[in-house]
């Protein structure tokens, strides 16, 4: 019976495939129908992510075998609070908006604002000129930092022009081959899934 | 060719005939490149040196008794970062079969929550197959933090993912952080925060706005597409491997088209 989730599987990814290259009104209900299934299944995916995360914090607030079960214990309670408050109010309505915009925005703003700070110390590391590639990293960083400094600028444009000069030709080369090597590996990846030689739902 | 692609373009648009004929075009090589590895070509692989340390870390983990931590990134199965999810999930495969007759099994963690249960069925097989099943603990693979998408307003980054994960990284005693898949901004967080515990880092991504981060905080960066070879250079697996000689097939044709068209540009003739 090890055929059955294989045929599903390409059935599903052929036909998905050709919604997304031709407008055929059959295939594009099946295909619609193939995303709404996918909706409900993210969603219990969803739920049992919920039941992973508070089996994690559980087991480490009764075993005690990591640090931080104080902290275990605020995520189970929030999460169990958020989850009631959802269910009760809906996701779009008071107090959930409100819960989203002065709990956790405030909370991933200075999240964000961190990255500046972890930005610096591994500027720092990287830029330690340990070796040739390293070396050149630095010269072009300080090259491009130059020519957006305007008080440089006042001085004198050979510094904008280099800046300009890499980001325009070194730098949109290197981006342009890897974006050419990423779209193949997506290509070769999808490919692999579609005809089944590569089958990560079954053994 | 040229009458193929005005056909294509007169049907389904100009955009969506370019991709169905490089898939069109792809998959001839791809099928050649697998006859030619079932026939027993052989690949010369260049040396990566993140895979490289990769296959040496589950005997470090083993020695010192504390695990390798495996981010799968934010993208899950579905979304346009599928491939970048699936290159993740064959870096776990090799780490999941390694791990199931140590101590210290790797612990994984994941964004979004349609890589749970092909990160959980990953784990459960390896261990399985090493005559364990028992032995499976389904808390090793954790789901930290969704990425709120919910249409209000609220920011759509997996910095609630991160700061889990982050704590984690901090507190739980490591030998190595592995980032493999799709990452926004959170990447530097996690990996300053593995770089600070001095960690055994390897990690990469396709997005290319994140590369200089990996750069500057992996030991062992993998650039690009280097991710999606894990499968071909960590279990060697012939359909990965037919992949990756497609792939370098199609690359090698592309260059030679590029440079060819570049040529007949200058000389007037295109």
């Amino acid at each position: 019976m090890r055929w059955i989730p294989t045929a599903i599987a390409i059935g599903v990814g052929i036909v998905t495939l050709l919604t997304f290259f031709f407008q055929l009104p059959e295939l594009n209900a099946i295909g619609m129908a193939f995303k709404e299934w996918t909706i409900v299944l993210t969603a219990f995916a969803l739920l049992l992510g919920l039941g992973n995360l508070l089996l994690v914090h559980f087991q480490r607030i009764v075993r005690r075998n990591e640090s931080g079960a104080g902290y275990s214990v605020i995520v189970l309670l929030t999460a169990v609070a958020v989850s009631i408050i959802g269910l009760l109010f809906g996701l779009s309505d008071f107090p959930m908006t409100l819960i989203f915009k002065y709990v956790y925005e405030p909370l991933a703003g200075a999240f964000f604002a961190l990255t500046a700070f972890f930005l610096a110390t591994a500027a720092y590391r990287s830029m330690r000129a340990r070796s040739l590639e390293t070396s050149l990293m630095l010269l072009a960083a300080l090259i491009v930092f130059l020519g957006q400094t305007p008080l440089v600028n006042t001085l004198t444009d050979w510094f904008v022009n280099a800046k300009e000069w890499i980001l325009s030709v070194p730098s949109e080369a290197g981006v342009r081959g890897i974006l050419l090597g990423v779209a193949l590996g997506t290509i070769a990846t999808g490919l692999r899934l579609l005809v089944a030689m590569d089958r990560p739902y079954s053994e | 060719m040229d009458a193929l692609l005005n056909l294509l373009e007169s049907t389904i648009g100009p955009d969506y005939a370019r991709i169905l004929v490089l898939l069109l075009f792809f998959l001839p090589i791809f099928f050649f490149a697998h006859w030619a590895v079932k026939r027993g070509v052989t690949l010369s692989l260049r040396p990566i040196a993140g895979y490289a340390v990769l296959k040496g870390l589950l005997g470090k983990s083993a020695e010192a008794g504390q695990p390798v931590h495996l981010s799968l990134g934010t993208s899950g199965i579905g979304d346009q970062f599928t491939a970048d999810t699936m290159a993740a999930l064959s870096v776990l495969d090799y780490l999941a079969e390694r791990g199931a007759t140590s101590a210290s099994p790797p612990i994984v963690t994941c964004s979004n929550p349609t890589t749970l249960p092909l990160a959980q069925d990953l784990l459960r097989r390896a261990y399985a197959r090493q005559g364990y099943p028992e032995e499976y603990d389904p808390a090793r693979a954790r789901f930290v933090a969704p990425t709120p998408n919910l249409g209000i307003g609220a920011q759509t980054d997996a910095f609630a993912y991160a700061a889990g994960t982050m704590r984690m990284i901090d507190h739980q005693k490591l030998v190595a952080n592995v980032l493999i898949g799709h990452f926004g901004d959170e990447f530097l967080l996690l990996s300053e925060t593995g770089a600070r515990q001095n960690l055994i880092q390897i990690g990469g991504t396709s997005a290319t706005r994140v590369l200089p981060f990996v750069n500057a905080t992996m030991n062992h960066p993998l650039i690009g597409e280097e991710i999606y070879a894990g499968g071909a250079y960590l279990s060697g697996k012939p359909a990965h491997l037919s992949s990756l000689l497609a792939q370098d097939i199609m690359r090698w044709l592309l260059v030679g088209g590029i440079i060819t068209a570049v040529l007949l540009r200058a000389l007037g003739l295109f």
